[in-house]
């Protein structure tokens, strides 16, 4: 039997237990809720949401990227460890005020929270929008991570489109039966998962290319002074972008209409209990970083591609002995691609049949938006998968650009909850010309000011323009009533 | 002012806090290599301190919330 073999066995056997797992946690919960697919009867425990809000932020792009980083940025990688530490802190406060307004009120998207605070059909459905537009790479992401870590493990014998099919078609099966539930429980095994795996591989790789950690770092900084410090000359990103990806993703993190949504799925209490343990979380990327940092001055840059194939690389060169071992670090690796695709796949679909479907055409049945969610869980995954398979490297950078507007949705949400005055009209301008800016700045300008990030100047023109508009459109009758009950929460 | 409100402004302000230990200009005082502490330059330990700050501190605020209700 040859490695590679061995690797598959182990990699399937993971396959069937996720799926199992999967699957199983919808068993005696009824098939025909839609509360029940959406937030889970609102009714997880701490031990679930810690590992449903940890697992679906450690994604392909932790796993494989952040070793990335700490191999070709250096410090500038720390970023990852900091935004995990602090982007769940405002859930704290706003977390519990939307899980209590949203029970009472029966929301389950951001877009009814939204929507039926500012009293408009039409800001329903530009979160809505706005949403799918950001899932969609960020899910193409996690595929093509799949897709790399089949192909790679197995020496080319599984193909880039096969290995995808396989366990994002797995996702897409245990989504649409289970829901919210089935994304939930099969994410408390893949963290596991991956975490120990994580942990085994940083201390090897460390112990085997550096002999410990002091040594590693040591002989990192003799070979050059900046690289694990910011902003110096030799280090690889400035203290304005530094400074301002972090207060952008603290401000912008929980604003991902997934995570957004989690907070209906438990208490008001369990939700700052779950931001209380999450800083453990980020403790437990730290070996991922280590894996990157053991790469350095052992693999040359020009021996990969690109940076994130620094742990692919690490493995298929350094820890060759055993395929077994090799293809548990296989499945830690898709174990995470996997535990990022579910939230977002079931967060997809929630979005689209409740904030598009539903805000277009009121009546339909409560039945039917959930035969509708569940077909937008195979449509929206088949879009991203085709994205992921057939796209070109040119489009998948252009959707990637996405990801900078999700924190346009923060005037918004802190608006509906602590400024009362604030009218529809204002919040849809401030959104729009938010959204705007960020993409000139990504996309179409030079440079920005000061080397901030796009986002950050783009929510300083969209908070600019809800205070101004806020003077200019004033309040129907309709909002004033929600702004009292909002305000009161 | 109600408690809970008092709470979340106190929550806030210490969430400042922390993100400002973390960005800069305060960084600037963790971000250098010497002195090594456990293997780990003082780059990395300033942010893992923060981090366990971080933790304590919330750990604070849940049992203020828990002792008014």
């Amino acid at each position: 039997m040859e490695k590679w073999h061995i690797a598959l066995v182990a990699i399937s056997i993971y396959l069937v237990l996720a799926f199992l797992i999967g699957i199983m946690a919808g068993k005696g919960k009824s098939f025909f809720s839609l509360s029940e697919y959406a937030v889970g009867d609102r009714s997880f425990n701490l031990f679930v949401m810690w590992f449903l809000m940890g697992g679906t932020i450690f994604s392909a792009f932790a796993f494989l990227g952040g070793p990335g980083w700490a191999f070709s940025k250096g410090a500038a990688s720390f970023y990852i460890l900091v935004y995990c530490t602090l982007g769940l802190m405002p859930w704290y406060v706003i977390g519990p005020k939307v899980a209590k307004i949203g029970k009472k009120n029966n929301y389950i998207t951001m877009g009814d929270f939204l929507g039926d605070r500012f009293q408009s059909k039409l800001l329903t459905i530009i979160v809505g929008i706005v949403a799918i537009l950001a899932f969609i790479p960020y899910l193409t992401l996690q595929i093509k991570g799949m897709a790399y870590i089949f192909n790679v493990l197995t020496y080319d014998n599984i193909p880039y489109w096969f290995g995808a099919f396989i366990s994002f078609g797995i996702v897409v099966i245990y989504v649409a039966t289970s829901g919210v539930r089935g994304a939930a429980w099969s994410d408390v095994f893949q963290a596991i998962l991956m975490l120990v795996i994580a942990w085994i591989l940083g201390m090897y790789f460390v112990q085997k290319l550096h002999g410990g950690i002091g040594n590693m770092f040591e002989t990192i900084n003799n070979s050059n002074n900046d690289f694990l410090l910011i902003g110096e000359e030799g280090s690889a990103m400035s203290k304005a972008r530094y400074s301002s990806n972090i207060i952008i993703s603290m401000i912008g993190f929980v604003m991902w209409p997934h995570l957004f949504t989690k907070s209906y799925t438990t208490t008001e209490k369990r939700i700052k209990t779950t931001v209380a343990v999450y800083p453990i979380f980020a403790l437990f990327l730290l070996p991922v970083l280590f894996i990157g940092f053991s790469g350095y001055g052992i693999v040359s840059s020009d021996q990969i591609e690109n940076s994130g194939q620094i742990l692919p690389y690490l493995i298929t060169n350094y820890l060759t002995e055993s395929g077994l071992l090799y293809g548990i670090v296989g499945a830690g690796a898709l174990a995470a691609a996997m535990s990022s695709s579910d939230a977002i796949t079931h967060g997809a679909s929630v979005s689209f049949g409740r904030d598009i479907c539903k805000a277009i055409y009121s009546k339909i049945p409560e039945n039917i938006e959930l035969w509708i969610m569940r077909g937008a869980v195979f449509g929206v995954g088949a879009i991203a998968y085709l994205i992921a398979i057939f796209g070109s490297e040119g489009l998948i950078q252009l959707l990637l650009g996405a990801y900078g507007p999700i924190a346009q949705l923060a005037p918004a949400v802190y608006a509906s909850l602590f400024f009362r005055k604030v009218s529809a009209m204002s919040i849809i301008i401030g959104l729009v010309l938010g959204v705007c800016v960020t993409i000139y700045f990504q996309y179409f300008a030079e440079s920005t000011l000061y080397d901030l990030h796009a986002g950050l100047i783009g929510l300083i023109v969209n908070i600019t323009a809800v205070f101004f508009f806020s003077y200019v459109y004033k309040q129907r009758d309709s909002e004033i009533v929600k702004a009292e009950e909002f305000g009161e929460i | 002012m109600k408690r809970k409100d008092k709470i979340n402004l106190y929550f806030f302000l210490f969430s400042l806090f922390i993100l400002a230990l973390l960005i800069f200009p305060i960084y600037s005082i963790g971000n250098r290599v010497d002195p090594f502490i456990f293997g780990i330059p003082f780059s990395l330990f300033w942010i893992i301190a923060c981090i366990l700050i971080q933790f304590v501190g919330i750990l604070f605020f849940l049992f203020i919330d828990k002792e008014g209700s």
